[in-house]
């Protein structure tokens, strides 16, 4: 190994990309929190801040699954409504047939995976483009979970459940415990792992990841499983939070976990993103969302910012992507 | 004499005999013989539709022969998958590159086989990125390969590179055969030059190289012999240092080989 003459040899403009691509979410969240500052003097306090980490959780785990998907060339639209109905699936357990908590907790990342398994065999095998399959998906679990829980929240799980999201261990919330141990947990499936140098591989040439000798159809329906899994995940988390299951909780939470994997650097053109990025992702997400109700502003105003937040993201990306291809060009001949 | 190749006599390493391929009603090969030896570079000529791809495709093993036989060494052999192919010991650098431009130089040569370590085998281990780099290194010095940094993405590089890149990763492969379709299309003439003495140097190691391009100025400063196909059919061969362009692109045209007398019907 020559660690030092590598990275010697890296042209500017390489290192320069490099560090907006992992410094530049980082450098907005900072912003938007200087920017809150402004408006609160005290917006940013350790209890503020853990809140929000609290908050982002969720959709942090949920956005850690799509990166996955996104980095393969794919998406998940069902993660969102896929989350209600795991968590419904849980109450179902865990209320309806009094089954223990823990078993519950398994069956809604069961429940999570086999949604994955759906999506992944019906882009692996029968050819649909992701955005279909998951879009169908998302009609899909809203209905069951609707059916499921007859439209209604579910109540009365264990009071012990509430310290998933409640409780602290030497003082950190758990949910951000929670976090960090799955963050690592993907972060090296994401680096070291087959399934996610394949899942880069895939994103970036498809044909090419194939004529190397990997099972694509096998890798793709582990990409969706794995991220089914973490959508079961992420229920648990928030149905403690709200000591309930809601069937209709989870649709809009797609929105922010696709805005906060591409605002984390992760591009729907495929090939690209960090378990990082999807996190710092959330983070920014979950501090506008704080933001706009320190504000003042409504749930329905929220909606429309988030919208445009997604879109802004993706315009960047592609505003990226489009450079990169033109350099790449340029360097060809 | 540019067929200086000692290991240019023998039994071919690869040898095709009366291979047809239909598709439909129609014969997209007919009959094609075709070999080479190790240390052999065969250009395959003809124009779009002689049926190139086709055979080579039969030699890939993406498309497998309707009639014919494949001998490797002199052994018969069903080549009815690329694995098949591969595990034959032939590959292919297509024109279209098959890297993935996201992935840097290490994680392209080693994209399907990786290295990796790691206490509890497949429940819990690292990629060896250490082992992938030196391994990558020593390949790319002994083909004279030069790339700065193996830890660039690939759509960082020239084409040159990435062509080299590609054609490395087929030579770690353990390949006896490689089977080249135009691999200079896109590059400038530099890296051109650089492409052709990567072929020749394979070549020199005693891999085998079926070289397909339109370019004939490439075919005649790397091929040692050249096989032109027109509708499916052989028309005939040359050696590289019996023959001259104009020759050779009378007998792309015309289908018909002055040598041959009668020469082939099309």
């Amino acid at each position: 190994m020559r660690p030092s003459s590598e990275s010697s040899h890296r042209h500017p403009s390489v290192v320069v990309w490099q560090l907006v691509d992992k410094l530049g979410a980082i450098a907005v969240l900072v912003l938007i929190l200087i920017g809150m500052s402004i408006f609160y003097a005290d917006f940013v306090t350790v209890d503020n801040l853990l809140t929000i980490g609290v908050q982002a959780t969720t959709r942090a785990i949920l956005a850690i699954g799509v990166t996955l998907v996104i980095v393969s060339g794919g998406i998940d639209l069902s993660v969102g409504t896929g989350m209600s109905l795991c968590m419904v699936v849980m109450g179902v357990f865990a209320i309806n047939w009094e089954q223990s908590m823990w078993l519950a907790g398994a069956m809604a990342i069961v429940t999570g995976a086999g949604i994955g398994l759906v999506n992944g065999s019906l882009i692996a095998f029968a050819g649909l483009p992701p955005f279909i399959a998951t879009l169908g998906m998302l009609g899909i679990a809203q209905g069951i979970a609707l059916m499921l829980s007859e439209g209604y929240s579910m109540y009365g799980f264990p009071a012990e459940f509430g310290f998933v999201a409640a409780g602290t261990a030497v003082g950190i919330p758990l949910p951000l415990i929670i976090l960090a141990v799955i963050a690592l947990l993907m972060a090296y499936v994401f680096k070291q792992t087959r399934l996610g140098r394949y899942s880069y591989a895939i994103g970036g040439n498809e044909e090419g990841a194939r004529r190397a000798g990997i099972p694509v159809r096998g890798i793709k329906i582990a990409i969706y499983v794995t991220a089914g899994a973490l959508v079961g995940a992420a229920s648990i988390v928030l149905a403690s939070r709200i000591n309930s299951a809601h069937p209709g909780i989870g649709f809009g939470y797609e929105l922010d976990a696709i805005a906060a994997a591409v605002i984390g650097g992760a591009s729907l053109q495929g090939g690209r993103g960090t378990v990082g990025g999807a996190i710092i992702g959330a983070l920014i997400m979950a501090t506008i969302r704080f933001g706009l109700n320190v504000l003042g502003m409504s749930p329905f105003v929220q909606q429309i910012v988030i919208g445009a937040i997604l879109i802004a993201a993706v315009y960047l990306d592609i505003v990226r992507t489009r450079q990169e291809v033109r350099l790449s060009r340029l360097r060809a001949h | 004499m540019t067929l200086a190749n000692s290991a240019a006599t023998g039994v071919p390493l690869v040898e095709m005999r009366g291979i047809s391929k239909y598709f439909g009603g129609i014969a997209a090969l007919r009959g094609v013989d075709f070999s080479v030896r190790a240390g052999e570079v065969v250009a395959l000529l003809g124009d779009n539709g002689a049926g190139k791809s086709t055979l080579i495709k039969t030699l890939s093993g993406a498309q497998p022969p309707d009639e014919g036989e494949i001998r490797i060494s002199g052994t018969p052999v069903h080549l009815d998958s690329p694995k098949a192919a591969k595990a034959a010991g032939i590959e292919t650098v297509y024109q279209d590159l098959a890297l993935c431009e996201n992935l840097d130089v290490v994680a392209n040569l080693f994209l399907g086989r990786e290295l990796k370590r790691g206490p509890l085998g497949p429940f819990f281990s690292f990629f060896d990125g250490g082992r992938m780099m030196n391994e990558a290194r020593t390949l790319l010095d002994r083909l004279n390969i030069e790339i700065p940094s193996l830890r660039t993405a690939v759509r960082h590089l020239s084409g040159g590179q990435r062509q080299s890149i590609a054609i490395a990763k087929a030579v770690y492969s353990q390949a006896r055969l490689i089977i080249m379709d135009e691999p200079t299309a896109a590059l400038g003439v530099v890296q051109t030059e650089k492409v052709l003495r990567l072929v020749r140097d394979l070549a020199a190691a005693g891999i085998a190289v079926v070289y397909i391009s339109h370019i004939m100025e490439d075919v005649f400063k790397v091929a040692d012999r050249m096989v032109v196909l027109k509708n499916g059919r052989r028309v005939g061969e040359r050696l590289t240092a019996e023959t001259d362009r104009d020759e050779i692109v009378r007998m792309m045209i015309t289908g018909v080989d002055e040598r041959a007398g009668a020469g082939a019907a099309v």
